[in-house]
């Protein structure tokens, strides 16, 4: 009895020790590169997770004294390899069970693609109705189907120029090719579009959460003679969030460049906007951090959704009363203005002209603002000066219609 | 019964104080710049106006000769004076005078949205009466085969605040028109030249621009009543100045001449008005500066650069519908006009204007919205235009 007892305790405690090295300990890391060189980074990182360097095709490399701009406090393992990744240009991948951090160029390293369809068809009905009721089509677009129009907005939205041919429309559904990170991207802009009221991508909601944590955390103004990582340093050091600069900035900011804007009464978000302004940059938020990037044609995950579906039934009825009279009165509709285009073009034009480089797209009844939250914000003023009600700040009481 | 009184006297004096810290009067500023460069003026105005002075890239050494003298003037519209005077675009925004050699996009600037419902309406009426004016532009031009361009009430009244702005005050915002609702991003001040615009346009009896009320008035100033006056060879700027001095009149020379009155010399002994004595100055020294207004006060400007100094608006309704009836009675002549509405509508007003004002040399723009005629020009050309409507039968609006 005895020896089955003691059998019995030797088998949990090796069940258990087995379990242990299957679920690793969760290890996080603090990634401070401000300005670092790539390769000194990777050795630094490698070390703090107990794990070797496999340069690759890096080895010998110039690559490794580029430098890198990365400031990630306490943060896990595979955050930070993104971040160091994107601010290097470089792919990289843990070996967990060879205990290795291995390095390639960029894009040698591609996530495992999955096949998902979409069932779209409540969009491209709203989208046919919408089209019916307010807008002429440019010729170009008379002959597309509202799934190839929607396919089109996808892959402009979360990929810019950079977008690749695979995806389908079929019928009333849309089939990617496509890792897992960029369906779940699909999957929340598809139901964004499709929600009544519109809405904050994950990354736009995220981004407002580290401008104001940036906010509560950095010093206010900023000094002259600074130099641009100086300015950055400034105003990142006590971040919680994590921040990093990507490589396209990098390309073509130098960190010692002189910072000529000087604001000492500017608060932190104000600062960065100056510098970014004056650098050329663009912030949003990926992966959770703060990003400072020249990717602006690349499409983004950070976005909002507006639901025009009130304004533009108001809109119309404005061009109606102010088509009474005239010899054509349908030259003096919505339709005729080109509907939704009517906002966008708006939107653009304002924007544009308060120092933002917008991208706006539409489908049908719905837009999308994509970048930061400060042009996002910004066009949700513009638009609330057109008359749009914020359902964010709905009371319940306005009419919808259109929908 | 006193302490009750003494309550009653405490609660009014609260509210008294309350309401005044609700509508805070705007700060006034007097100013005096008499041939200072444009650094040392800056940092003065921006010392006594209690700003932060924020010159961004423009080069510190500013030599440009700053000629100013106003009074009693808001911050904002000192600002304004400033960028006449040095050709700069110089803001007060609270806490900074902003000084740029360019305005900076997005700094500074924000966008509204102005309901235009009431006047856009109003343009339909006008519409329904005597036509769209695109259209009849594209009758009166046969050869064009392309279907006119039809704009809506907001778009024509886009177009004409646009115009506005940037005759006026060289001010080019973005401007968006949506339904019945024109969007312009654009500074504070500017913003406030709209409401003053739209203001205008919707009031039944039309009027006067403010500063162009004011131009006129400082101008008046100027022809009030003789005066002595003695310079020998003294800057020009120093001799025009004394002159708007004895005349109390607000001034700004533009930049296109600041160099130029403080380089030339000149002599003056006379007893006359303080306008004739400057046209003399003009006459003997062959200058080529010109007295006009600008932002409400009297300019001095070289006889290049455009001078619109401000605007007035004239209802025409009435003089329409006497005009028309009066075609109406013509219709003689098979293929002529048999109305108002076959003759261009209010365009025959606004051309006759045209006519007129060329001829007597008076620069100025005439535009129209609906039954509403737009003068853009110095007061001296915006009375010219009354004058003639006058003529036409146009009788000015009872106060």
């Amino acid at each position: 009895m005895r020896r089955l007892a003691y059998s019995c305790a030797l088998m949990l405690m090796l069940a258990t020790l087995a379990r242990a090295q299957e679920q690793p300990v969760e290890l996080n890391v603090t990634c401070v590169y401000p300005g670092a060189e790539l390769g000194a980074a990777l050795t630094d990182f490698a070390g703090q997770l107990g794990y070797q360097v496999d340069l690759g095709e890096l080895e010998d490399s110039d690559e490794l004294e580029e430098p890198i701009w990365v400031l990630a406090r306490n943060v896990k393992p595979d955050v930070a390899l993104k971040l160091i990744s994107e601010s290097g240009r470089v792919a990289l991948q843990l070996d967990a069970e060879a205990r290795m951090l291995r390095c390639r160029l960029d894009g040698s390293a591609v996530g495992k693609p999955e096949v998902r369809g979409f069932d779209v068809k409540a969009l491209t009905t709203a989208f046919r109705d919408y089209r019916k009721r307010f807008d002429k089509p440019l010729p170009a677009e008379a002959g597309q189907a509202p799934s190839e129009i929607l396919l089109e907005v996808v892959q402009r939205v979360l990929e810019g120029d950079a977008s690749t041919d695979t995806g389908s429309p079929v019928g009333t559904r849309l089939v990617f090719t496509r890792t897992a990170d960029e369906l779940r991207n699909i999957e929340e802009l598809l139901s964004l579009l499709a929600a009544d009221k519109g809405g904050d991508s994950v990354a736009l909601s995220q981004d407002r959460a580290n401008r104001l944590a940036l906010e509560k955390s950095a010093p206010r103004g900023l000094p002259a003679a600074s130099s641009f990582g100086a300015a950055l340093w400034r105003l990142f050091e006590k971040s919680p969030a994590p921040v990093y600069v990507h490589g396209s900035l990098l390309e073509t900011v130098f960190l010692d460049d002189d910072a000529e804007v000087a604001d000492m009464e500017a608060g932190p978000n104000e600062v960065l906007a100056l510098l970014a302004t004056e650098h050329g940059f663009y912030v949003d938020a990926r992966h959770g951090a703060m990003r400072l990037h020249q990717l602006h044609y690349a499409g983004t995950p950070s976005y909002r959704v507006f639901a025009l579906d009130a304004l533009l039934a108001d809109l119309e009825k404005q061009y109606k009363e102010m088509a009474e009279g005239a010899d054509n009165p349908d030259e003096l509709s919505l339709k005729a203005r080109g509907g939704v285009a009517v906002i966008v073009d708006a939107l653009e034009a304002q924007l544009e002209s308060a120092g933002h480089l917008p991208q706006v797209l539409a489908y049908g009844a719905r837009i999308v603002v994509m970048g930061g939250s400060d042009i996002v914000d910004a066009a949700a003023k513009i638009l609330r000066e057109l008359g749009w009600k914020d359902p964010a700040k709905d009371t319940g009481k306005e009419e919808r219609s259109g929908k | 019964m006193k302490t009750a009184a003494f309550a009653l006297i405490a609660l009014a004096l609260a509210l008294s104080s309350v309401n005044s810290q609700d509508k805070p009067e705007p700060a006034t500023i007097d100013l005096s710049y008499l041939g200072v460069p444009a650094e040392i003026a800056l940092t003065e105005f921006a010392k006594s106006a209690r700003l932060r002075l924020d010159l961004g890239d423009v080069p510190p050494e500013m030599e440009t000769p700053v000629w100013l003298s106003v009074h009693k003037i808001e911050l904002a519209h000192a600002a304004k004076l400033f960028s006449v005077a040095t050709g700069l675009s110089v803001i007060a925004d609270g806490k900074r005078l902003v000084v740029r050699e360019y305005p900076e996009p997005g700094r500074h600037q924000f966008t509204r949205g102005y309901d235009v419902s009431v006047l856009a309406g109003r343009f339909v009426d006008y519409v329904r009466a005597y036509g769209h004016p695109d259209e009849e532009r594209a009758k009166s031009s046969p050869g064009s085969k392309e279907e006119p361009f039809l704009a809506t009430g907001a778009e024509s009244l886009a177009h004409l605040v646009c115009l506005l702005l940037d005759m006026l005050w060289d001010t080019q915002p973005a401007c968006s028109v949506v339904g019945e609702r024109i969007l312009l991003t654009t500074d504070h001040w500017t913003h406030i030249r709209v409401r003053e615009l739209l203001a205008l346009l919707v009031s039944d009896a039309g009027g006067d621009h403010p500063y162009t009320s004011s131009g006129r008035a400082h101008l008046a100033k100027l022809s009030a009543g003789e005066v002595k006056y003695e310079a020998d060879d003294r800057p020009l700027g120093s001799v025009v100045a004394g002159l708007c001095k004895l005349a109390s009149a607000d001034f700004v020379v533009h930049h296109s001449v600041a160099t130029m009155f403080a380089d030339e010399h000149a002599t003056m002994r006379g007893t006359d008005t303080c306008a004739s004595l400057l046209e003399s100055i003009v006459r003997h020294g062959g200058y080529e500066f010109t007295t006009s207004t600008a932002l409400g006060v009297v300019c001095f400007r070289h006889v290049d650069t455009p001078e619109y100094g401000g605007c007035s608006v004239f209802e025409t309704a009435p003089l329409l519908k006497r005009i028309d009836a009066s075609y109406q009675r013509q219709k003689t002549t098979p293929g002529g006009p048999e109305n108002l509405r076959a003759a261009g509508g209010v365009q025959v007003v606004v051309d006759a204007i045209e006519v007129a004002l060329d001829a007597q040399e008076q620069p100025a723009i005439v535009a129209s919205f609906g039954t509403r005629v737009i003068v853009i020009g110095v007061p001296s050309a915006c009375d010219g235009a009354a004058a003639i409507l006058k003529e036409m039968g146009w009788e000015a609006p009872k106060e």
